[in-house]
């Protein structure tokens, strides 16, 4: 059985910076990671078959941190997912399940550092499942990563900066972009945020370009406006826009159609922490943040001693902090290997507090201003479906409700929310809303519906897979 | 809130509690149920909602299964919920001529019932379940049984109950009994204490923590069981299918496997059970359980090779030294009624728990359930004192 | 349509030599580096599947494996994530198949 010190989960910010500390560190290091290259999302690498040099900032330095990472010691596992971890015997560590081609099928290790990063929140609507619906990221995939148009004329709905990006790229594509509706109303609360933004001159250039890229293409940029409903025959082929009050509750009578064969979703994402909930760290609610956040100690420590959580996992913060937490989290595991004193990380860990207590006043700044309304559940009605993999909708929720259903397992229980092919990823925020929304008024918070209990395997995996997952313990 | 009274306070929201909070109910009386955790989140939730017939150990515990499996028959209705009842059957795997013979001894207690029941040699089970590696098995024992969904089940019960008045609090254990002159009152937890005519714990395997806490240590074990499920599929398998031994293993055995699988009506298989002893009760999957099981599926299945598992889980599987059920007053403690460690428990809960609410409202036990007083542990002790 | 303009915000990329692949039985071209949903939304194919119980279209959602929308079936193996599978010389998809799940 091959044994490291450390296994990095996650190639993305938070995942590359751990793992280039930890190698500097001289910790034998193993990184998996479910993509093809390393990267994650943001630093997301062209498929090596298209050649092709990155010219924006951004791309240039995800390209060099990546060929930084593939010029170490640290073993990369690429393709590779962690379907199960299991506590070693006699307390050596963690054992992890692999399932990739060329990987071994079992690895021991002593510490663990999740960064497993983020998704696009779904949000649900009435035609959002239609074929043409898809999220921000997968429009900036489609066009960045993979060179395709997504759809001709599209319709921008969501809210956050990415939403900028994504029509930016769309634009330049040649892909026409009808308009882009930004749900939340950010002024004047932003200008409050003004001294947060004056460390971060390059996300407002970026923005800056983003926004002269939008004008030149005159593209419409509305505020409080958000999609109420995907139509189309088999795929969209229109969208309904209307505006939206406070809460997110759409207005009625402000309704306009709109001809557009593509809907990008773009709610801002949430943390993928199903990994660090499968193995039993400890978490707590936290609506804002999608969900729950993990119980963490300064040094990005979880409740299970060895095991580390960072980047966008632990609450969504962005690439910087998600490098810092990285970094932290991979001398972290240092120290627990020997390789030096808590006292010899002291200075290190000082500096780095001053860089995580800056970059963690950007990302509430952003979670204060863009974060999705509760409110945004009232956009589903009775026919719409909440649970993608099972076909359950709102009706069928409310309707078990009635029947005495009080939590999110219960609804998973009575309706099969949950139990199919993305194992509750999808769904799980929106029934925990829904269940305020209806049981609200009696009292019922978002602290006590509950989560999914997330089991391995992480993702459904053949009966073969596991039957052959038992390696000889060597 | 301090000093809300009740007439019954039940401890435990499994499929006991749960049916319990009914029976109990029925009679305007006000009935509190508390469950620790979530509802039908131990082992109720995690077991196959399989009413089993064929795994009785004896004819007298055969009468109670039979009689609680026509309960289930029309409980559906009585509780104006659907518990997806429907009845595909059990076949019974055989290996040695000693199961062999065993399994024809019960086939003729149904069949002396009419209870549709028959032996099959490897030829009709080869056609029975043309995806069995069938070579290795002497032929089955097909036996009459019914499904329902577990949740459907307790919820069902739940809502039924609470319609009749009750008060059901998920997310509160109980942490303590409250007690007046030696007798006990009610219960306390975290945030408040109620006081009760009578309690009973219905708390399946932590029943005996619970009883504990009142001073009685009752041998109620447990084993930690695992199971998983498939992605839907096409009909593949019309009636369940398990190896003999299966409850021999769940209660007895370490590390071992007897396959159990069957498909629901969605076409989902669900397979059981990799067992391994237990002391601390935990419903974590087992790095060796879920390959274990997968393992003895493929070998003895070989079309699931292919087929992904969707989700895998665990729990206690709660058993007393002879496999029957404690259900009665507490011997030592004054006011305390037991009902756990239901064997078979699908079927037998129905009928036991109705008759365990009469019991407790006219104070006399019930006959049916006389055999399964707790009362048996202390005489054994007693034996084994002497 | 696959995107073959290039400035300053989307860099000049060279796909290499394409790939032969089927479509539903139809032979098609792809470039090593896409993947099956990439091939088959430069073919204007966005209808990937229909839902087990209701018969309804899906296709493309997230684009990065989590919510399992994208699935057909390659090379015999039914319920593949599209957007996580890259294209290979023979590879054979079928879409429009009603998944198991």
């Amino acid at each position: 059985m091959k044994k490291v010190e450390l296994a990095i989960v996650g190639a993305g910010p938070a995942g590359i910076h751990a793992a280039l500390q930890a190698n500097e560190a001289g910790l034998n290091t193993v990184m998996v990671d479910s993509n093809p290259r390393p990267g994650g999302q943001y630093y997301k690498q062209l498929p090596l078959d298209f050649g092709g040099k990155p010219q924006k900032v951004v791309e240039q330095e995800g390209s060099f941190l990546v060929g930084l990472l593939e010029s170490t010691s640290v073993e990369i596992f690429s393709n590779t997912l962690v379907w199960g971890v299991f506590p070693a015997s006699r307390g050596e560590g963690w054992l992890l399940n692999l399932h990739g081609e060329g990987v071994p099928k079992q690895i021991q290790a002593h510490s663990l550092i999740l960064a497993t990063g983020a998704y696009d929140t779904p949000i649900p609507f009435p035609g959002w499942t239609l074929p043409g619906v898809m999220t921000a990221g997968a429009g900036l995939i489609s066009v960045k990563n993979q060179r395709v148009m997504p759809g001709k004329r599209a319709l921008l709905t969501g809210t956050g900066p990415l939403q900028l990006a994504l029509a930016s790229s769309l634009i330049h594509a040649g892909v026409e972009v009808a308009m882009v509706l930004e749900a939340s109303q950010p002024f004047p609360k932003a200008f409050q945020y003004a001294p947060v933004m004056i460390n971060q001159w390059s996300r407002i250039l970026e923005g800056v370009d983003y926004g002269f890229t939008m004008l030149r293409a005159r593209v419409p940029y509305r505020l409080g406006w958000a999609v109420i409903e995907a139509r189309g025959d088999g795929q969209v082929e229109e969208a309904v826009i209307a505006r939206m009050d406070n809460e997110w509750h759409p207005l009625r009578g402000t309704e306009q159609v709109v001809q557009v064969d593509t809907i990008f979703s773009g709610y801002t994402v949430k943390p993928n922490n199903f990994l660090g909930r499968m193995m039993g760290c400890e978490f707590r609610p936290d609506h804002q943040q999608g969900g729950l956040v993990p119980v963490r100690d300064e040094w990005m420590q979880t409740s299970l001693p060895g095991v580390y959580l960072a980047g966008d996992a632990a609450g969504i913060g962005g690439a910087e902090l998600a490098r810092v937490e990285g970094k932290v989290a991979a001398v972290a595991a240092a120290v627990r290997a020997g390789r030096f004193s808590e006292k010899d990380a002291k200075p290190f860990s000082r500096r780095m507090r001053g860089q995580l207590r800056r970059q963690r006043r950007f990302a509430h700044l952003l979670s204060e201003l863009f974060t999705p309304q509760p409110g945004v559940i009232s956009l589903a009605t009775d026919n719409t479906i909440i649970c993608r993999c099972e076909e359950v909708t709102l009706g069928d929720i409310r309707k078990v409700i009635t029947e005495g259903a009080r939590t999110v397992n219960d609804i998973k229980v009575l309706t099969r929310c949950g139990m199919g092919n993305c194992q509750g990823r999808n769904c799980e925020l929106s029934i925990a809303r829904i269940l305020v929304q209806e049981l609200g008024a009696s009292g019922l918070t978002f602290d006590e519906v509950g989560v999914f209990r997330v089991r391995p395997p992480l993702h459904p995996l053949p009966v073969s897979v596991l039957a052959d997952s038992l390696e000889v313990e060597g | 809130m301090t000093g809300q009274s009740y007439d019954f306070i039940i401890v435990g929201g499994g499929l006991a509690g749960a049916a319990l909070s009914y029976y109990l109910s029925q009679q305007k009386n006000r009935v509190l149920l508390l469950e620790a955790r979530n509802l039908c989140g131990g082992s109720s939730g995690a077991c196959a909602g399989r009413a089993q017939i064929f795994e009785c150990e004896s004819e007298s515990y055969l009468d109670v299964v039979l009689a609680g499996f026509s309960k289930l028959e029309r409980l559906g209705e009585e509780l104006g919920c659907d518990l997806e009842w429907v009845t595909p059957g059990h076949l019974s795997l055989i290996q040695e001529m000693k199961d062999w013979e065993t399994c024809f001894r019960k086939v003729s207690w149904l069949k002396r019932r009419n209870i549709p029941a028959d032996m099959l040699d490897q030829g009709q089970l080869r056609k029975e379940v043309s995806i069995l590696q069938s070579e290795s098995f002497l032929g089955a024992a097909y036996a009459h049984e019914g499904h329902v969904s577990p949740f459907s089940l307790c919820m069902g019960y739940i809502q039924a109950a609470r319609r009749q008045g009750a008060r059901v609090m998920a997310f509160t254990p109980v942490i303590g009994f409250q007690m007046e002159s030696g007798r006990i009152t009610g219960v306390r937890t975290a945030e408040d204490v109620y006081s009760s005519a009578q309690v009973v714990v219905a708390g399946g395997a932590w029943s005996r923590d619970l009883l504990l806490l009142a001073g009685f240590d009752i041998p109620l074990r447990f084993t930690h069981a695992e199971a998983m499920i498939t992605e839907k599929l096409p009909p593949v398998l019309s009636r369940h299918v398990g190896m003999t031994g299966f409850y021999e293993t769940v209660h007895g055995g370490n590390h071992s496997v007897t396959l159990g699988l069957g498909q629901h009506p969605n076409g989902s298989v669900l397979i059981s059970n990799a067992i391994q002893s237990a002391t601390v009760i935990d419903q974590e999957s087992t790095f060796w359980g879920m390959p274990a099981l997968a393992k003895a599926l493929k070998g003895y299945f070989p079309i699931f090779g292919k087929v992904r598992i969707m989700r895998t889980w665990a729990a206690p599987s709660p058993f007393l030294p002879d496999y029957y059920p404690a259900i009665g007053w507490v011997p030592g403690v004054d006011n305390l009624f037991i009902a756990a460690g239901f064997h078979l428990a699908v079927p037998t809960i129905p009928i036991l728990c109705a008759d365990i609410a009469k019991s407790m409202l006219v104070g006399e036990p019930v006959e049916r359930i006389v055999p399964f007083s707790p009362g048996r542990f202390v005489e054994k002790i007693r034996e084994e004192a002497e | 349509m696959r995107i073959m303009k290039a400035d300053r915000a989307l860099p000049e990329i060279r796909r290499g030599a394409p790939v032969r692949i089927s479509v539903n039985g139809n032979s098609a071209e792809a470039y090593p580096g896409e993947t099956v949903a990439t091939a088959l939304m430069a073919m204007g194919i966005r209808q990937f599947r229909k839902t087990r119980d209701k018969g309804e279209p899906r296709g493309v959602y997230c684009g990065m494996g989590v919510c399992y929308e994208c699935l057909v079936t390659v090379d015999g193996v039914e319920n593949v994530r599209a957007c996580q599978t890259c294209v290979r010389d023979g590879m054979e998809i079928l879409t429009g198949q009603v998944a198991e799940q």
